[in-house]
Parts: structure tokens; C-alpha cells; sequence
């Protein structure tokens, strides 16, 4: 069972450190086309940053968090997300996931780093949701109980 | 519409959202079919509650029947008055359940306690059954219910030998690792390097093999992700989840 706990300094330094990690999730989500990083890893970094006050009892308030049921959602809705980026391009009768038809872009190139970027939007839903719902589930906050 | 050559896309499609919906299915039933084998989750703390197995719902922990000593004598000697045997009958849901077990008597086995939670017209509920020294399941109607029967062991075994057999063999006729004559450095990985930023504009090949050349895999990457955290969801959750 994973239990909260009050310490001085996680109390202190968790605030400039949730900061930190969300804008580090944004950085490294854009920035993926340019260096090592993108949607499985900006979703680990943003599911860090929701579960990291959980285990305080200090936490900061106004922070982002989530339900149970609202992680499990957004895990869906990246996929959904993903998907329909997918299909899209094949109701305009072509390939599914040929992001050069969408019309995010001036030219196919920059059309098609928009859609790598919108799928890496998806990604990082369905990943962040997925460890905030381990985390839960291993937690116990599903069950209810202590 | 594009659909591919002979539907491959619409076919492709179809398989993921029939693995989406059955892979957390599948997990859930596993895990179900385990316990009823006898194998109790450790990582579960509590009591396991599994609504609409005829005859054999009844599990317990010994997590449950500490922490029932915990509250006191007097609460473990109420609970086991009221407590009833339910674990040869079969299950009945919300106040019925409930009913017939205060009305039970004897064969207390053990400190059972009863607890209910009612949700939507009786359509759950729950039973904490705390044994000190009995089997962890306890309700088990026939004791020959493997559904193998004792065959199964040695058959997943000489299945698995000769799979695995068959995958080493293979393993033989690959190209050596590394090997830059291999068809897919020869005729793949140029055309990755040398197009992907005219292609799509990123200078790392790496997301552009990700996320745009091989997209569609990592579409069923992620959708994998999130079907095993739905099947963790499913064998972990506890009582009241608010999610399924």
C-alpha cells in the first residue's frame, strides 16, 4: 500500500518541481522532432508530475491532478486522439496516417512534422493516463479503501 | 475513401479495435480463472470480490481476518454470530445474499463477516470471509475442475519446446547483427536517413521512423499500453471502483 508522507523537504521543493517537470514534459513532447524525446517520454514526465504530490501530504494546492476514472479517460482519448489522425487522411482517399493531406501546414514536409507532432499529442495522453491509472490501481485509490 | 489494396487498411483497423476491446478482457479472465485455480493476487490487500461465479465467490485473504481481529473481540465475536457458511451455496447478489446469510447458522468455520454494498438495484455486492487456518478458497464445488484436465502441463510444455525449437532454428538464417549487408541496411535505412527531413521536415531520424514511416506500429504501441493498464485496472480493482 502506498502511503503519503510529510517531509519538510519534498514539502518545500515540490512546487518549483512540478513546475519544472510539466514545462520539461512540454519541452521534451515539441522538441522531439530535433533531439531524443517525444510522446512516450513527455507522458511518463506529465504522469510524474501528477503522481509526485500524491505521495506528500503537503502537497501544493491548485495543482493539476486527476481522478481515477478522469486518467483512464484521457488514456483513452489519446488513443482516440491517434486514431482519428489515422483515419482521417483515408476519408480524402488516402493512406491512413499520410499527415501530407491534412491541412496543418504549407507543404508536405511541414504538414507532415505537424501530424508527427499531433500523434505525439496523442501518445503523450495515453501514456500519462496509463501511469497515473497504475499508479492508482497499485495505490489503492480505486479500491477506496485506506 | 482509401482502403487499401483488398481492404488491408480497413482489415488492419478492425484487428486493432477487436484487440483494444478482447486483450483486457483476456487479462481479466486469466487473472480470474488463476484464482479460482487457487492462486491468490499478492498484491492485492484485501479481500477479492467476484460477482456472478456460481457456487464459488467466496475468497478470502488473511489480510481480511487481521485486520477484522484488529477492531477488537467484540467486533470479530459479532461478526462471526452473524457470519454465515455461505460457501456451499450458490452466490446470490445484494440483499439476498445478505438475507440468507444472517439467517444461516452453524458450521462457523471460521469469522465471516458479512458486509454489503449495494449500488444500482443490488447489482453489487460485497462479502468478507475471514478463515484463520483454512484453504484460501474455499468454495470449491468438485475438486476436478482444471479445465485441462492433467494433460495440460505436458502439452504446454512439448508446445513450447518445439515453438521455441522452431524460433532458434529460425534465428539461424538471420543476417548477422549489425551486418550492413542486410536487406534492411541495404534497401531500408538509407532511404529513412537520406529522406527524412526532406520528407517531413526532422532531423531526428528517430521520430520520423517513429512517428511517420512507422506510425501505424506505434499506434498499436500505445493502444497496447493502454489495454494492459485496463487489464491491471480490471484485476486489481477493488470493491467499489467507480471506473468499470
Amino acid at each position: 500500500m502506498i502511503r503519503s508522507f510529510d517531509s519538510l523537504m519534498l514539502r518545500t521543493l515540490l512546487a518549483p518541481l512540478l513546475a519544472a517537470l510539466q514545462l520539461f514534459a512540454v519541452y521534451v513532447l515539441l522538441h522531439g522532432h530535433y533531439s531524443p524525446g517525444g510522446g512516450f517520454v513527455a507522458g511518463i514526465l506529465f504522469a510524474a508530475s501528477m503522481i509526485l504530490p500524491r505521495l506528500t501530504s503537503g502537497a501544493p494546492r491548485g495543482r493539476l491532478s486527476l481522478s481515477p476514472r478522469g486518467a483512464a479517460i484521457m488514456a483513452a482519448l489519446g488513443i482516440l486522439f491517434f486514431a482519428a489522425i489515422a483515419v482521417a487522411p483515408m476519408l480524402v482517399g488516402h493512406a491512413p496516417l499520410d499527415y501530407a493531406v491534412l491541412p496543418i501546414g504549407a507543404e508536405p514536409a511541414l504538414r507532415r512534422s505537424m501530424g508527427i507532432l499531433l500523434i505525439e499529442v496523442g501518445v503523450t495522453l495515453a501514456v500519462a493516463g496509463a501511469m497515473l491509472s497504475i499508479f492508482y490501481a497499485l495505490s489503492g485509490a480505486i479500491g477506496g479503501e485506506e | 475513401v482509401y482502403l487499401g489494396r483488398q481492404l488491408v487498411s480497413l482489415k488492419l483497423l478492425l484487428a486493432t479495435v477487436f484487440l483494444a476491446v478482447t486483450s483486457p478482457l483476456v487479462g481479466h479472465l486469466l487473472a480470474r480463472a488463476a484464482l479460482e485455480s487457487g492462486h491468490e493476487p499478492g498484491v492485492i490487500e484485501g479481500s477479492a470480490e467476484f460477482v456472478g461465479l456460481p457456487g464459488r465467490s467466496w475468497t478470502t485473504t488473511r489480510w481480511s481476518h487481521d485486520r477484522l481481529l484488529r477492531r477488537g473481540p467484540d467486533a470479530a465475536a459479532g461478526h462471526q454470530r452473524a457470519g454465515a457458511d455461505l460457501r456451499a451455496r450458490p452466490v446470490l447478489r445484494g440483499r439476498a445474499a445478505v438475507g440468507l446469510q444472517r439467517r444461516a447458522g452453524g458450521d462457523v468455520r471460521g469469522d465471516g463477516r458479512g458486509g454489503r454494498r449495494v449500488h444500482g438495484g443490488g447489482r453489487r455486492h460485497e462479502c468478507v470471509d475471514g478463515v484463520p487456518d483454512g484453504p484460501d478458497v474455499v468454495d470449491r464445488a468438485d475438486g476436478a475442475d482444471a479445465p485441462f484436465g492433467a494433460a495440460a502441463p505436458a502439452g504446454v510444455t512439448a508446445g513450447t519446446l518445439v515453438l521455441g525449437g522452431l524460433l532458434v532454428y529460425g534465428v539461424a538464417a538471420l543476417p548477422p547483427f549489425g551486418d550492413p549487408a542486410a536487406p534492411g541496411m541495404v534497401h531500408v535505412s538509407p532511404v529513412y536517413i537520406g529522406q527524412s527531413v526532406a520528407d517531413m521536415a526532422t532531423p531526428n531520424v528517430v521520430t520520423a521512423v517513429l512517428a511517420d514511416y512507422r506510425s501505424f506500429d506505434t499506434m498499436i504501441e500505445a493502444a497496447v499500453v493502454v489495454a494492459a493498464v485496463l487489464a491491471c485496472l480490471l484485476v486489481l480493482k477493488h470493491r467499489d471502483d467507480p471506473i468499470v
